[in-house]
């Protein structure tokens, strides 16, 4: 299936709003859009959930002999399966270029930037070792696939736990997980991407694109970032893009601030997921469904999408549950930079890990009571007699 | 069945493979009885086939479903917003969201002749009319109504913004009983083309109202009347007050 | 591998070479027959063929054809024996895919591809032999077989790598120091105006590293631009010469 077509209107639209500093759903050029993780039953699985964008990754291992070059190491394996139920135009089976994009990258930020300790994954040098699978699913894509699937691999890679190993002389004695606990494995620091979408010639750049963001962008930087303000990878892509180096520094220093603050918030998640699992009730993925309950919008729920645009800033105090990062757009030499200095409290608000509302929150859908007039009949229309009766 | 008042049928959910029963009044008239999208008769039965809420209209008497969807099927008569994707030979191919791209010829706007055909390019949107919606051929706009007359219709302009809304949603600001658009016109004055295949162009003084208007339209999917008003309400003393 | 090993206390490279020094650069141009334009580039022991066929018209499917622009299709294969161990898939597999992509995003960038509706434009990029600085090479030797084909060009691209050791940065790295674990930074410009059309980085660095890092990179592409712009003249002059003597 090809993908719906862009209209020069809506190409248009974006990108004259980029330049006023707005976005089309009401953002800001520095902010994220609301991130859920939600872990699974199963030790290892992660499903992000950012703005509509969802993906999910499960690790998994086996014992293998390592690779001749690495005698003492362990392996890990990524791979990105984006099947058409994620979006229309997605190849089933076959990974298309997009794909293969978002599997290097996720590869280089979390494989090539050693961020799990592969030395400890040997059980016997040069005859066994652990090899760890990293398989990451997309299924809805609503842009900015990339952190998404970083986010998610990362995840499920903190959350996973394996099979605890003794050596007994030359023996290798696999426990089982009713036997002994399962070990989680060595992360030495937690690497995370962020993207932006470049527009006009590299000067404005958007964090986090949505899709249509995206395909009316001049190209995209990906910036792979830990918490300790170390680069991991970095990808400026796009077939129209050009880009000065003052504008790549300054993305960077943004997305170095926010990175920080994403692995707090991965941290917290995990830990929230833990004290869940010690107390004995446990739901899984299906917390996240309830927290789907609360997305059908009504009022009450407007009034926290419904935000005042970044120059009246001032009107936020009657909005406090969804706190916006303070930005502040600078004008210099052309070139849009942006200074954040976000909430403390912006990591609550997205954090999402209460195991199933009350019911009383969950919001009711309301019917209409509108009577359509003039409706459109997509069937043909069928008479019907009085033979009927 | 035939004994339950017909009160309880109407604005009631029915799933498919559900019966219906009609209001006693109808089945004793000898007037046509019109049975609308989600209902098929089978044999002396009428049955429910796409799952909603039951509705009725008096005259004629048509009963229909009331169904949520996202996915257009084209029906003649519609008014649909489209992107031009291809120029063959002397029609263009517009993209409606239906399952094959519709052509609109391209003297088919309004005073158009061979010789005076309007600039269209690719990319384009445009709010035409559907001519032609069959299950055997591939649909057909017009911009302009049998008589050659301008009707609103034709090249939308690309100031504008275009967004997507699920179908019931379009039905339901359609509907003159909505005051949604009008009190949103009130706040701020702006442009709106509303296709029936879930598109709507609209277009404002400036861009950021654009989007906000664009916004609050997509936000009120669920909202009934009360919640709407008050979400205009909003709109107006923050556009008046800010 | 340590650090002290890649730059040693004089502060000399493996190779011998300053830290701020290129590879030599040894190029032809115009060496196929039957393509529009063709190169062979070497820069220090890393050896790429390139060819340009185009524009002309669309192969293969007409659903890839763009309405307004030329589509521009590149393929980048490793031969088998490129490497030190002999490589089973020269292309196909998920690094040269890759690498093909990335190389269509910055020439398409560069070619005026507005002037070519409907039409597709081919670069055949083969590396025969692997030194550290594949794509570089590529990029370079691709945009010197555009300028023999004469496809009409925004500006030259000049790619060149850069990397960090010990906190001093590195200019055209090799095979031994892209695999000994120091972080690479791949850059693509358009000389003139100092624009950045592709950039990409392996391994991890701290962020404040970032600008002496790419200012060291943009510094080798434009020096690496001037040598070939250097060759791209002697070779046009030879065309040159070769018309007014007849």
């Amino acid at each position: 299936m090809k993908e719906t077509p862009l209209s020069i209107c809506e190409k248009q639209c974006v990108i004259q709003a980029v330049k006023e500093g707005q976005r089309v759903d009401g953002r800001s050029l520095a902010e994220q859009r609301k991130t859920c993780i939600t872990f699974g039953t199963e030790w290892g699985c992660c499903q992000v959930l950012l703005g509509n964008t969802r993906v999910m990754a499960q690790v998994s291992c086996t014992i293998q002999v390592p690779k001749s070059s690495r005698a003492n190491e362990g392996m890990l394996f990524i791979n990105v399966e984006m099947s058409t139920m994620a979006a229309e135009h997605f190849e089933a089976g076959r990974l298309g270029q997009q794909g293969i994009e978002v599997n290097r990258l996720v590869e280089r930020c979390i494989k090539d930037s050693r961020c799990i300790d592969l030395e400890s994954l040997c059980i016997l040098v040069e005859e066994q070792a652990w090899e760890i699978r990293v398989d990451i699913h997309v299924l809805n894509h609503e842009g900015n696939l990339i952190d998404a699937a970083t986010l998610a691999a990362l995840g499920a890679l903190c959350h996973f736990r394996r099979p605890d190993v003794t050596l007994d002389g030359r023996e290798v004695i696999v426990h089982q997980l009713d036997e002994r606990d399962p070990v989680p494995l060595t992360i030495l620091h937690y690497p995370l991407t962020l993207s932006f979408a470049l527009f006009d010639q590299g000067k404005i750049y958007a964090l986090d694109p949505t899709n249509l963001e995206e395909r009316s962008a001049d190209g995209k930087l990906v910036l792979g970032l830990n918490a300790y303000r170390e680069l991991c990878t970095l990808q400026i892509s796009g077939d129209g893009v050009f880009i000065r180096k003052e504008a790549v520094l300054s993305c960077a220093n943004v997305a170095a601030s926010r990175a920080v603050e994403m692995v707090e918030m991965l941290k917290k998640c995990l830990a929230a997921d833990a004290a869940e699992r010690i107390k004995g009730k446990y739901d899984g993925l299906v917390s996240s469904v309830a927290l789907e309950a609360e997305r059908i919008t009504t009022q009450s729920q407007a009034t926290a999408y419904f935000k005042t645009p970044v120059h009246n800033l001032e009107e936020n105090a009657d909005e406090e549950s969804l706190s916006v990062p303070k930005t502040k757009l600078v004008k210099d030499q052309g070139i849009v930079t942006l200074e954040t200095k976000s909430d403390v409290s912006s990591s609550e608000s997205d954090i999402e890990m209460e195991p199933l509302p009350p019911a009383s929150v969950v919001k009711k859908r309301v019917y209409e009571e509108i009577d359509i007039g003039n409706d459109s009949e997509e069937e043909p229309v069928m008479l019907i007699t009085k033979e009927l009766t | 069945m035939a004994e339950k008042s017909f009160s309880t049928h109407v604005n009631q959910i029915y799933l498919p493979g559900d019966s219906v029963v009609l209001s006693k009044t109808d089945e004793n008239s000898n007037a046509k009885i019109v049975l609308g999208p989600g209902l098929r008769k089978y044999g002396k039965q009428i049955l429910v086939t796409k799952p909603g809420i039951l509705r009725t209209k008096s005259s004629p008497p048509t009963y229909w479903i009331d169904c949520h969807h996202r996915r257009y099927v084209p029906a003649r008569g519609d008014d649909v917003i489209g992107v031009v994707t291809n120029k063959v030979g002397e029609s263009y191919k517009v993209y409606i969201g239906s399952s094959e791209e519709a052509s609109l010829s391209s003297i088919a706007f309004p005073g158009a002749t061979k010789k005076n055909k309007p600039n269209i390019q690719i990319g384009d949107l445009v709010f035409a009319k559907l001519l032609i919606a069959s299950a055997d051929m591939e649909p057909e706009l017009v911009c302009v109504n049998s008589l050659g007359e301008n009707v609103g219709l034709g090249v939308l302009s690309t100031n504008g913004f275009l967004f997507t809304v699920p179908l019931h949603h379009i039905r339901k600001l359609l509907n003159p009983e909505c005051t949604l658009l009008k009190s949103l016109g009130k706040a701020l004055p702006f442009e709106i083309a509303v296709g029936m295949n879930g598109k709507i162009w609209i277009k404002a003084k400036s861009v950021k109202q654009t989007i906000t208007l664009a916004r609050a339209i997509s936000m009120s999917e669920h909202m009934n009347k009360e919640e709407m008003n008050q979400l205009c309400k909003k709109f107006i003393d923050r556009q008046a007050g800010f | 591998m340590s650090g002290t090993e890649l730059l040693s206390d004089q502060g000399l490279r493996i190779d011998g070479r300053k830290p701020n020094e290129l590879r030599r650069i040894r190029c032809s141009l115009g060496i196929f027959a039957q393509a529009d334009g063709s190169a062979y580039l070497e820069q220090g022991n890393t050896k790429v063929l390139a060819a340009v066929y185009g524009p002309h018209e669309i192969r293969g499917s007409k659903s890839k054809a763009l309405h307004d622009k030329a589509f521009v299709n590149c393929q980048y294969s490793t031969a088998t024996f490129s490497m030190g161990e002999r490589k089973r898939r020269p292309r196909g597999d998920r690094k040269s895919t890759e690498m093909s992509t990335h190389l269509e995003e910055t020439f398409a960038a560069a070619i005026r591809t507005e002037l070519y509706p409907r039409s597709q434009i081919d670069i055949f990029v083969e590396v025969l032999q692997a030194d550290g600085g594949n794509y570089t090479t590529c990029v370079n030797a691709a945009m010197m077989a555009l300028v023999d084909a004469g496809v009409p060009l925004k500006d030259t691209v000049v790619s060149c790598t850069a990397s960090l050791v010990k906190d001093t940065p590195l200019v055209d790295v090799n095979h031994v120091e892209q695999s000994g674990g120091s972080p690479e930074l791949v850059v693509s410009i358009l000389p003139h105006s100092g624009e950045i059309v592709y950039m990409s980085l392996t391994q991890r660095f701290h962020i404040d590293h970032l600008s002496k890092v790419l200012d060291t990179a943009i510094k080798g592409c434009k020096d690496i631009g001037v040598i070939l712009k250097e060759i791209m003249k002697g070779h046009l002059t030879k065309l040159d010469t070769s018309l007014q003597a007849s």
